[in-house]
Parts: C-alpha cells; sequence; structure tokens
C-alpha cells in the first residue's frame, strides 16, 4: 500500500505538467463508484445532482494541483476525492447527513479547507455569464496567452517557448495589451449592463 | 496608470511578487484610490479567466459522462435479476470445476492475473516491453502486442556496429498510459487520431498527425515524447534528437528519463558510438528509468 503513494504523486505531477489525459483518466475511474457511494447517502438527490456534484470535486481536485497547492497525498487518491465530493453535497444540500464514514475520514485526512470552496460560487449567474462572454470575445491567441499566464501560472520565458515567441519581451507586451483589453471590455460591459437595469427600473 | 504598476499588478496576479513587493502593493491598496481600483478590475479579469476555465472543465467532463454512459451494458431489468444471478452463479461453480480438474495440473506455477474490476487503485503503468497488454475496446477484449525485439533481426550479438544496435533494441515506448481506447471511441478529436495512430503502430500517419495538434497539445512535452518516438522510427532521426532533448531540458514530462534512452538510441542509428554511449550510461543512472536491463545490456556490447 505503501508503495503505491509515489504514483499517485506522479500523477499530481503529470496533471499540474498540463497532461489532461490523466484527469480524464481520473475521472472516468472514480466516477461510477463516487456516483453509487453518494447514492447511498443522499438518497433523495437524482443524478444530476451527483453528477455536479462529482464536477464540481473534479474541478476544485483540478484546481489545487494545477496551482501546485496539492502535490502530495497522504492517503488514497479515491478517499480524498470522496471526502471533497461528500462535504461538496452536504453544502449544496445543506443537509447534515454526516455519517460515522465520513468522520472516519475527515478523521484520518487533511484537506486544505479551501479546497472545498469555488471562489465564485457566490457570484450571480448574471454577472458570470458576463465575464465569461469577455473572455470569449477574446481573439483565440490572446485568450490562450492570457490562460497560460493567469490561470494555468505559467512563467513568461515558459509561454514564449510553447506560443513560439521570439522573445520574453514580446510576451509581456502581449499579455499587458491582452489584459488590459479584457479587463476594460469586462468595465464597458457592466456600466452597459447597469444603464440597461437603470432603464428597466424607470 | 504607469506601465509599471500595471507591470507590479500582472505580477501580483500571477503570484510573483516577493514579500516585500507583496507588502509594497497591499500598502498602495489602502492609500493609493486609483491603484486600488486598478487592482480590483485586474482581478476581476483574472477571476473571469479562471471561470472560464471552469466552464470548459465542465464541458470536458460531460463530454466524459456521455461517452461513459454509452460504454454502459444494458441493466437487467428487476424481474429478470434474480435469474440473472442464478444464472451467473452457475456459470462460476462449472468455470471453477473445469479449470480445477482440466487447466490447473497444466497451470501450476503460473501466477495469475492480479487485480479485480472493483480495484479503484491509480498506478503508473509500468513500460511494456516486450509484455502482452488486454486493451479494453468499446467493451471487448483484445491483444495489443507491441513490436518485440524478437521480431527484430538479433544482429546486435554479431556486430556491435550502431545502426545493428538501433535496429535490436529501439521500438517505440508505449505504457497502458498512451492507451487511447480506454478514452471512447467515437468522434475522435484530433489527439485522440494522433493517440490511435501512435498506439496502433502507423507512426507515419502519427507523424503527419501530430502538427494538426493544437499548439498547446504540440507544446505538451509527454505528446513530443511520444512523437519523437514516431519521427526516430520513421527514420527523422535529426527531429527526433532536438525533440528529445528540448524534453530533458524542459524537465516537466513523465517521461524525461525515457528520453535519454531514446536519444541514446538516435545517436546509436547516427552511429555516433560515444554519444549514445554517454546517454545510456546517464540514462541506467536514473531512477525512473524502466529499461536499465537493455541498456545495460547495450552498454556492454559497446564495450565489445
Amino acid at each position: 500500500m505503501e508503495a503505491e503513494k509515489p504514483n499517485h504523486d506522479l500523477l499530481l505531477q503529470s496533471l499540474s505538467d498540463g497532461d489532461m489525459a490523466v484527469l480524464d483518466q481520473i475521472y472516468d475511474t472514480y466516477r461510477d463508484d463516487f456516483l453509487r457511494w453518494s447514492k447511498s447517502r443522499f438518497q433523495s438527490a437524482d443524478r444530476a445532482d451527483l453528477l455536479d456534484a462529482w464536477h464540481d470535486t473534479m474541478i476544485m481536485f483540478y484546481e489545487q494541483v494545477r496551482d501546485r497547492k496539492l502535490t502530495h497525498l497522504t492517503c488514497e487518491l479515491k478517499s480524498f476525492l470522496f471526502l471533497i465530493g461528500y462535504r461538496r453535497l452536504i453544502r449544496i444540500h445543506k443537509a447534515a447527513e454526516k455519517t460515522d464514514l465520513v468522520d472516519e475520514l475527515n478523521a484520518n485526512i487533511q484537506i486544505d479547507e479551501s479546497i472545498n470552496t469555488l471562489e465564485s460560487e457566490e457570484m450571480d449567474n448574471e454577472r458570470r455569464t458576463l465575464l465569461i462572454q469577455a473572455v470569449d470575445e477574446l481573439p483565440e491567441q490572446s485568450r490562450r496567452i492570457l490562460m497560460l499566464r493567469f490561470v494555468e501560472g505559467k512563467s513568461v520565458s515558459d509561454i514564449m517557448e510553447t506560443m513560439g515567441y521570439t522573445s520574453v519581451n514580446a510576451v509581456s507586451v502581449t499579455l499587458s495589451r491582452c489584459l488590459k483589453k479584457l479587463k476594460d471590455s469586462i468595465g464597458e460591459r457592466m456600466v452597459q449592463q447597469r444603464t440597461w437595469k437603470k432603464e428597466i427600473r424607470s | 496608470m504607469e506601465e509599471r504598476d500595471q507591470i507590479l499588478i500582472e505580477r501580483y496576479l500571477a503570484g510573483e511578487l516577493t514579500a516585500a513587493e507583496r507588502l509594497d502593493v497591499e500598502q498602495r491598496e489602502k492609500e493609493d484610490p486609483l491603484f486600488r481600483q486598478a487592482l480590483l478590475d485586474y482581478s476581476i479579469a483574472r477571476k473571469a479567466l479562471q471561470l472560464k476555465q471552469r466552464e470548459e472543465l465542465k464541458r470536458r467532463f460531460a463530454e466524459r459522462d456521455t461517452i461513459l454512459d454509452k460504454k454502459k451494458p444494458e441493466v437487467p431489468s428487476p424481474g429478470r435479476n434474480r435469474i440473472y444471478w442464478i444464472w451467473l452463479a452457475a456459470a462460476l461453480v462449472i468455470a471453477l470445476v473445469v479449470w480445477k480438474f482440466l487447466l490447473l495440473p497444466d497451470k501450476a506455477g503460473i501466477p495469475s492475473a492480479s487485480g479485480s474490476n472493483d480495484s479503484l487503485e491509480i498506478a503508473l503503468p509500468p513500460a511494456v516491453g516486450s509484455d502482452t497488454l488486454m486493451v479494453r475496446d468499446s467493451g471487448k477484449v483484445k491483444e495489443h502486442i507491441p513490436p518485440t525485439r524478437e521480431n527484430k533481426p538479433d544482429m546486435a550479438v554479431k556486430s556491435k556496429k550502431g545502426g545493428e544496435l538501433f535496429a535490436a533494441y529501439f521500438e517505440p515506448y508505449t505504457d497502458a498510459m498512451m492507451d487511447p481506447t480506454t478514452r471512447g471511441d467515437e468522434e475522435l478529436s484530433q489527439l485522440q487520431k494522433y493517440q490511435k495512430a501512435y498506439w496502433d503502430g502507423e507512426y507515419p500517419k502519427a507523424v503527419e498527425l501530430f502538427p494538426q495538434l493544437t499548439p498547446d497539445e504540440q507544446g505538451n512535452d509527454n505528446y513530443r515524447f511520444t512523437y519523437a518516438n514516431a519521427l526516430l522510427e520513421t527514420g527523422k532521426t535529426n527531429q527526433a534528437i532536438s525533440i528529445l532533448e528540448s524534453i530533458i531540458q524542459n524537465n516537466r514530462s513523465r517521461y524525461v528519463a525515457e528520453a535519454h534512452f531514446g536519444l541514446a538510441m538516435c545517436q546509436l542509428r547516427k552511429e555516433n558510438i560515444a554519444q549514445a554511449n554517454d546517454w545510456l550510461m546517464r540514462y541506467v543512472k536514473l531512477d525512473k528509468a524502466r529499461k536499465k536491463e537493455q541498456a545495460n545490456e547495450i552498454i556492454s556490447k559497446l564495450k565489445e
């Protein structure tokens, strides 16, 4: 059992290096077991709810790995994911359906509490749509470079190599320009939205 | 806003500031309303990017759900459930009897395949040498037999020329992590087509498909490693060398160790015996090297 843990760490490393096939494989391997396991504890939840919780779990897991907050597992990957998913379901259903099993898992598995919150979940749909639309309207190349830098945390020199820029300076200038464009686009959309709401009210 | 401030904010958002610089940003956030507003605006822009990635992940997972749900076998109806289990139990008993009386004497001493379907362990698979991998494909099981050393002429024994050692020892690297058949077999993406071509041993096709991948995928060192193998197999040795060297330099692929072995193979093919030996010597010292035995064999043959 002990010998298998470093393999999990290798998986985390591959995922943090951007190998999304690893994420797919983890998703596929544990999905159906999670659905069965969680259904036995949240009998009132339908399949769509449980799938939502599993999607959120995998997103939270991925983000922790991507941001290199999770580089080493002190327990089995399955236990780790199921505990996140279970906490997620409790949060969604606001139910106090804790079981002895989860108490035991809680006692044995240390999870950074920040993993169990999706920072933007309190954001209303209207605002979320506005932000995503602003990103969608960027040219593909701009979106990619911003994602690499500000979401995936790549260094400027890494981006230069990945995207075939000729100098670090060219990357920096492009990044600044694209980020400013996105910021300005969001600002304009917010103003329009406020104006539109005022018109509706009057 | 000054350019200097924008760069500072960008580095703040990228998490690259030193402790002192962070303090400076926090101080200015308190004291300078314009700076505070700019910091907030840029933070919202970053949040938008994070939301976009989450949306893409959700879409990705929904696609996986479609693939996984299509693969599921039909569930027996409740009325048929009991009969189904009785038949299954009977079949198991018959299989056990047959195994015990007919097969056991011949198979004594051969370890059985380990692992059950319920096993949820994900472990990085061992390198595939001459082993036979069982490949899942739409619920069916077929044998994937990678090309083995035995399939190639055993010229290494007679000669220590690099080209001959290359012919005897090189085979494009595969392991079960590269198996594309576990990821659905319908509506293949360009990446899946590439992975399938490589896995199926259609190396010229893989070489043709790789440049059609997205720039991100082409920049992924794990995929580049397989591409380098396909290039080497199809005779494009110099291109393979350049890719393998960059993989080692980048040090972000799970195949960094194997890239050393690949470079040794490239140099063997080019008859650069000293360089090949050098790469092999480095390779056998690496913890993650999976073909140490083969590498040591080549090293000793080079000394003959």
